[in-house]
């Protein structure tokens, strides 16, 4: 359930800013409107907040791992590994590869 | 009446600075506000045991830092403080501080906290620590004047301290201490946007372009705000999605969330200064609120 509320917030979130993109979008292209610069700018504010959250998108899913980036494992996967209480982190090595840091149980 | 304020302000001007002055450059609510948070970020970031020393180092650097930055950034306006109603009897455009020792303060604390992060934390804290410095007193503070986008690009150097909690925690940057910046970015729109639009009159004063001061209806802000808002929700439940903190949390999130819409829609409706500054304690009460469940609810370790 959580995981739903979780998507419905984040297409809420989604449709908000098309509708909003799409207003101003269509006020620039309306002639003659004072406000130009302004209108410019503001979808520039618009579009922020979606870049934003692509950024972290990208980053919490894994896509990308720079050095010293350090996955946790969810609750779900230390289930599946039968421990209750272990998190397992992973550690950067030099050749930039990870493995099972000493803190895995 | 002008003669009382004449003498009122020559009376001001005459006294010597003292430490509450000094004190006063800090902006000390923004900076318990920011140590906070990146106390919250160190928690958060840390394993089952918290090392309680390398915590109050991190917080003691990021204090020093945060103090440095708000001494500076007054440096910097004080022309622009003397002319708003909110900010003119500031130690600077009230002439209680001379300009040479504010910013030899500003730069001494700035110096000592990065110096303190750097040899007490780690480099990779202390950079960011420098990195918010140079944003927040390089960067916004000159585009306050220039571009509405200012509030955009100062909400990257406001958002930076429970990251550097997170980093002073593990000497490493994550996916994790990312979220932990988006819900602070997010989380300042509205509030900076409340504040400006409660006080947009003394803005345009001080020569500040932020999107209330030009937005002429209000209708853009209250776009803004209501996006950021919905933009916040989702952000906010990241912790949950993603182990941080646990099921209280989330419902608790989502309650708060709901709150600050609620709020911000009646803000954005009635566009009136007094359902500005709701919105505005409001946003006060929720940062708090939202870093204590998340501490409190953290998916143990």
């Amino acid at each position: 359930m959580q995981s739903s509320i979780f998507w419905l917030t984040g297409i809420a979130f989604f449709a908000v800013q098309a509708a909003m993109l799409l207003h101003l979008l269509r006020a620039r292209r309306s002639p003659a409107s004072a406000g130009d610069e302004g209108r410019r700018v503001e979808i520039v504010w618009t579009l922020v907040p979606a870049a934003v959250l692509a950024a972290l998108a990208l980053m919490t899913t894994g896509l990308t791992r720079g050095p010293g980036t350090q996955p946790r494992a969810g609750r779900s996967e230390i289930a599946a590994r039968g421990s209750a209480a272990a998190d397992v982190h992973l550690i950067h090595v030099d050749d930039g590869a990870t493995a099972p840091g000493p803190e895995a149980r | 009446m002008r003669t009382q304020q004449l003498e009122r302000s020559v009376a001001i001007a005459a006294q010597p600075a003292r430490v509450a002055d000094y004190v006063e450059l800090t902006k000390p609510r923004i900076t318990t506000m920011v140590v906070v948070s990146a106390a919250a970020g160190y928690y958060l970031g840390s394993d089952a045991s918290v090392d309680v020393v390398r915590l109050l180092h991190a917080m003691a650097g990021t204090a020093l830092i945060a103090s440095g930055a708000s001494c500076l950034n007054q440096v910097l306006e004080r022309d622009s403080d003397a002319r708003m109603d909110r900010t003119r009897s500031r130690p600077l455009p009230a002439g209680r501080l001379d300009f040479l020792p504010a910013l030899g303060f500003g730069a001494a604390l700035s110096l000592l906290g990065a110096a303190q992060l750097a040899a007490a934390v780690n480099p990779l804290t202390a950079v960011l620590g420098v990195l918010t410095l140079a944003l927040y007193v390089a960067v916004y503070t000159p585009l306050k004047r220039l571009t509405s986008l200012c509030t955009i690009i100062g909400a990257v150097p406001g958002a930076l301290p429970p990251v550097m909690g997170w980093t002073a925690a593990r000497d490493a940057l994550s996916a994790e201490a990312w979220v932990l910046f988006a819900i602070l970015f997010f989380w300042q729109m509205p509030h900076f946007l409340a504040i400006a639009a409660a006080y947009r009159d003394d803005y345009a004063r001080g020569g500040h372009v932020v999107l209330p001061v030009i937005d002429g209806d209000g209708a853009s802000t209250a776009r803004q705000t209501m996006l950021y808002l919905f933009a916040l929700i989702p952000v906010s439940l990241l912790p949950s999605v993603l182990h941080m903190s646990g099921t209280v949390y989330f419902w608790g999130a989502l309650a708060l969330g709901a709150g600050f819409l609620a709020v911000g829609m009646h803000a954005a409706r009635d566009r009136s200064i007094p359902a500005e500054r709701r919105l505005l304690r409001y946003s006060v009460l929720y940062l708090p609120a939202l870093l204590a469940l998340m501490t409190v609810d953290k998916v143990a370790a």
